[in-house]
């Protein structure tokens, strides 16, 4: 068929009257651009951009439901207040109230705990689904407006030990390379990442690259056989957490074969380990937490020489990997001969088993110690990448600073010099940034049990369905003295424990900005309007901040355990004298303050990018609120390696990778001819500044200046927090399927994704279900040691899990199998693993 | 496959393989779905077969 013809093809008068648009797909990390079309004031279609380098036209059967995730049935038009007697009462009935008086009563709560018990008493639970300038107003408002720390992102169960693991080897948070490697490398290794279901899109371009190059070979390591062993030349199933032991044997073939690349290493490395004793991130009473003394400082590390990162690995033969991890000698030896082959570029990807593991951390770092060994990184086809599940789990969640140690670019609160930066950029008083870490998401719901969270806020997530071991977290939100407050687009199990339900504008329906996994910042415009009285999140934060004048929160504030950073223990002190000096007013609000500033409202709306379309948040508040946060954001980012660009240049291309230097994206970082921060004759230059100064020889060696260098870290195999035993003899491990996405708050009102898969699955292996008199399609009870679902049991299909392991996906608010998990975390990312914990199955009561 | 005018580029072909976009149904804003909203929050919460506990209805 001729150009002229399928034009006339595409003139069907299904399509008359539909203005397209490009946008990003609302779904996981990958970061697929689409084309929106809209008509009358509705999204009638989405398709695959063409233009997008990201997913060249196609989406995935989720991807395609773009339009129809805004139009369920039951989407919240209305703010929702728990009433009783026309008051709000925690014990009342949900009932219609207006955005007034769902700030009235909001405001009213948030000051009631606030001024009496301290910046610690309130939290917002955000989200890597944030739009870069949601995640932007909540680090702000909270950080520089509230002084509190106690904001952190759904991206901490996500993709926290990633970031750990690249601050601590680069010294700069994400991965140095790019989707671009699938099309060089000739060995793709999966690390628990079913890519397959989790990140079809990116899949399809390695199955692409694996069938137009027959000697590109792919491996998948996994607990338990799933679609992505399906084009897998080597499948690997591993027992729980032996990764870390299997990582080392591979290092030590590397050692033993003379495969080492010495004069990379030599050049741009440096041996490093720290603590083992650091327990797992459960409340300090717990059993296993008794007797680590480490885990107050688990991040801490120094450097090793090699003899002694020989000698740590030496331990790590066959014989021993192999009985531990129950993998054939043979495939650890053919796995070890694709990482240490000098002729092959191999490219790593991971997602949650790797990042939600009790040692998340060290595991992320155990590829790189890989990838180091090989000098198999930061060129085309090599390269060590973990892949995020939330489309801006990267651009907002990391690079924004919504986690409750981080501001934005790589900056943490607990580094003076850092704050000082940042309030500079804020036109801040000098000291305004509160320098005690915050509470992260795990301890954020164990604190609402204990009261010391009183008000906690959720934007764009689902933490009550997302948390490990929810149900003593659903029992604190009804019945504590605290007042929970929910975000959302959908009537979600959050939603049902809240005590005010707040309406939120769907992507399409809003301006925003999301990053992903390959550091790609996209733009897009809104396309439709949200529908009743639902509002764009930044717009209600935005609000929110109108109800509090300077005078209430800049004033002398109660804060415990400041006394390590220098000020008066339990006391933040006032910064409003410092602030008159700079000319603020103490009655003059945060919104006035710290958003509609004069530099702010200098952005005009409407404005020609815009090209015609609206802007709802524009619109109410009088200037272009996007455009000016986006700029004042970017400039945190110059020069220090985190560049990006102007706010309308993404608004002509399909997204760019920062580094945006000279109108220029960055392919791969640290890399002589890709990297604009690496000189003519480095080669290499890891130049990422955080943990660049440690310990020389052990732990109270004397500092040794690390510029320039990557750390290759020996980190030892450690068990897991719970393992199957006599009582509960059976792994569970949660995931997800295809169909659907995170909670499924969206993908459940998709007809045709919800036929596909109404239900969560309880898979396991054959033999173990008929052990326990049970079959496939019947109801069995699953059980941990804290808690039970119902499930129907699968024995068939996409998921094959080995004798002793089931598998349960989360999607399914009907099957709420985080009510059986295990709040044990990584303690140096704070990441739960929701990977391992022990349980068993039996046969329904009579 | 050549890109002249008479043929398709490769990128251009993959939008071809796209399935064609059909409309989508109306969106709530036409109607008040308060009612239906409220019905879904007062469902309980998924029970835990061996535990009573009062979140179990909203």
């Amino acid at each position: 068929m001729t150009r002229d013809a399928l034009a006339a093809a595409d003139k069907l008068d299904v399509e008359a009257g539909w203005t397209w648009d490009k946008s990003a797909c609302r779904f996981c990390g990958v970061g697929c651009g689409i084309l929106v079309a809209t008509k009358e004031g509705r999204v009638v279609a989405v398709k695959g951009d063409p233009e997008s380098p990201v997913n060249r036209g196609i989406n995935c059967i989720k991807g395609y439901a773009n339009a129809k995730i805004q139009y369920g049935e039951d989407r919240l038009t209305k703010p929702l207040l728990r009433m009783k007697n026309g008051k709000y009462d925690k014990n009342g009935r949900f009932t219609p109230v207006s955005w007034e008086q769902a700030f009235d009563v909001m405001a009213a709560k948030w000051k009631q705990y606030y001024d009496t018990l301290g910046p610690s008493s309130v939290a917002i639970f955000g989200s890597g689904q944030f739009t870069v300038d949601e995640g932007y107003v909540a680090a702000k408002l909270m950080k520089a407006g509230f002084r509190s720390n106690n904001l952190d992102p759904n991206a901490r169960h996500c993709m926290a030990s990633a970031v750990a693991g690249f601050m601590q080897t680069f010294g700069m948070d994400e991965p140095p390379g790019c989707y671009d490697d699938i099309e060089h490398a000739d060995a793709i290794v999966c690390w628990g990442a079913n890519m397959a279901e989790c990140h079809p899109v990116l899949w399809s371009r390695v199955s692409d690259r694996k069938l137009t190059h027959e000697k590109t070979r792919i491996v998948n390591l996994t607990t338990f056989s799933n679609r992505t062993s399906d084009a897998a030349d080597l499948e690997i199933v591993f027992r729980p957490q032996t990764d870390l032991a299997i990582m080392n044997f591979i290092a030590r073939h590397m050692l033993e074969k003379g495969r080492v690349n010495w004069d990379f290493v030599n050049k741009h490395c440096v041996f490093a380990a720290g603590p083992t004793d650091i327990g797992y991130g459960l409340p300090d009473d717990h059993p296993l937490e008794q007797g680590q003394a480490n885990r107050a400082t688990p991040d801490a590390h120094w450097t090793i020489s090699r003899e002694e990162f020989e000698k740590s690995v030496a331990p790590y033969d066959a014989d021993y990997v192999s009985k531990l991890s129950g993998v054939p000698k043979e495939q650890l030896v053919e796995l070890a001969e694709i990482y240490s082959d000098p002729a092959l570029k191999v490219l790593s990807f991971w997602t949650m088993g790797f990042n939600q593991h009790t040692r998340g951390t060290w595991v992320n770092e155990q590829a790189y110690m890989l990838h180091l060994l090989g000098g198999k990184i930061s060129t085309p086809g090599s390269g060590a990448f973990s892949l995020t599940g939330q489309p801006s789990a990267c651009g907002t969640a990391r690079e924004v600073g919504v986690f409750a140690h981080r501001l934005p670019a790589d900056m943490v609160v607990n580094n003076p010099k850092h704050r000082e930066i940042t309030e500079g950029h804020w036109k801040l008083p000098a000291k305004t940034l509160n320098p005690k870490i915050g509470t992260h998401a795990v301890a954020m719901m164990r604190q609402l049990k204990s009261g010391q969270v009183r008000f906690f806020w959720s934007l764009v997530t689902n933490p009550f369905q997302d948390y490990p071991n929810i149900n003593p977290w659903l029992e604190a939100a009804r019945e504590g003295d605290n007042f929970i407050v929910v975000s959302d687009v959908y009537p979600t199990v959050s939603a049902k424990v809240a005590d005010l339900v707040l309406p939120a504008a769907m992507i399409f329906e809003k301006w925003g900005a999301y990053g992903n996994s390959e550091r790609r910042g996209q733009h897009w415009r809104q396309q439709v309007k949200a529908p009743g009285e639902a509002r764009a999140d930044v717009w209600q934060l935005l609000e929110f901040s109108k109800r509090f004048t300077l005078a209430e929160v800049w004033k002398d504030q109660p804060l415990p355990g400041l006394k390590e950073a220098g000020y008066e223990d339990g006391k933040l002190p006032s910064v409003l004298e410092a602030a008159l000096k700079l000319g603020y007013r103490p009655d003059q609000t945060l919104y006035d303050a710290l958003f509609a500033t004069e530099a702010n409202k200098a952005f005009a709306w409407p404005d020609p990018i815009a090209e015609g379309r609206s802007n709802d948040v524009a619109e109410r508040l009088g200037f272009f609120v996007h455009k000016a946060l986006w700029q004042e954001y970017r400039k945190f980012g110059l020069g220090n390696g985190h560049d990006l660009a102007e706010f309308d240049t993404y608004h002509k291309v399909r997204g760019l990778r920062w580094p945006v230097v000279n109108g220029r994206e960055t392919r791969w970082r640290y890399s002589e001819g890709h990297d604009p921060y690496v000189k003519p004759g480095e080669g290499f230059n890891f130049y990422g500044k955080a943990a660049k100064t440690i310990p020389a020889g052990g732990p109270t060696g004397a500092p040794v200046d690390l510029t320039g260098k990557a750390k290759i870290f020996f980190r030892p195999y450690a068990p897991p927090a719970e393992s199957p035993d006599a009582e509960y003899d059976l792994w569970l491990s949660t995931g997800r399927v295809l169909e659907h996405w995170h909670s499924g708050s969206m993908t459940k009102r998709v007809p045709e994704l919800d036929r596909a898969v109404p239900h969560a699955k309880l898979y396991m292996h054959p033999e173990d279900a008929s052990a326990r008199g049970l079959a496939r399609g019947e109801e069995a009870l699953l059980e941990s040691r804290r808690g039970s679902v119902r499930a129907r049991i699968e024995t068939e299909g996409r998921n094959l899990p080995p004798k002793g392991l089931v598998f349960v996906p989360w999607f399914d608010e009907n099957l709420l199998i985080n009510k059986l998990t295990l709040d044990a975390t990584c303690p140096i990312s704070k990441q739960t693993d929701f990977k391992k914990c022990a349980c068993r199955v039996r046969k329904l009561p009579a | 496959m050549s890109d002249s005018d008479t043929s398709l580029s490769r990128r251009e072909l993959l939008s071809r393989l796209i399935p064609r976009p059909r409309p989508e149904p109306a969106a709530p804003s036409d109607v008040d779905n308060t009612e239906r909203v409220l019905r879904e929050l007062s469902k309980p919460i998924s029970p835990d077969p061996n535990r009573r506990s009062t979140c179990d209805a909203a």
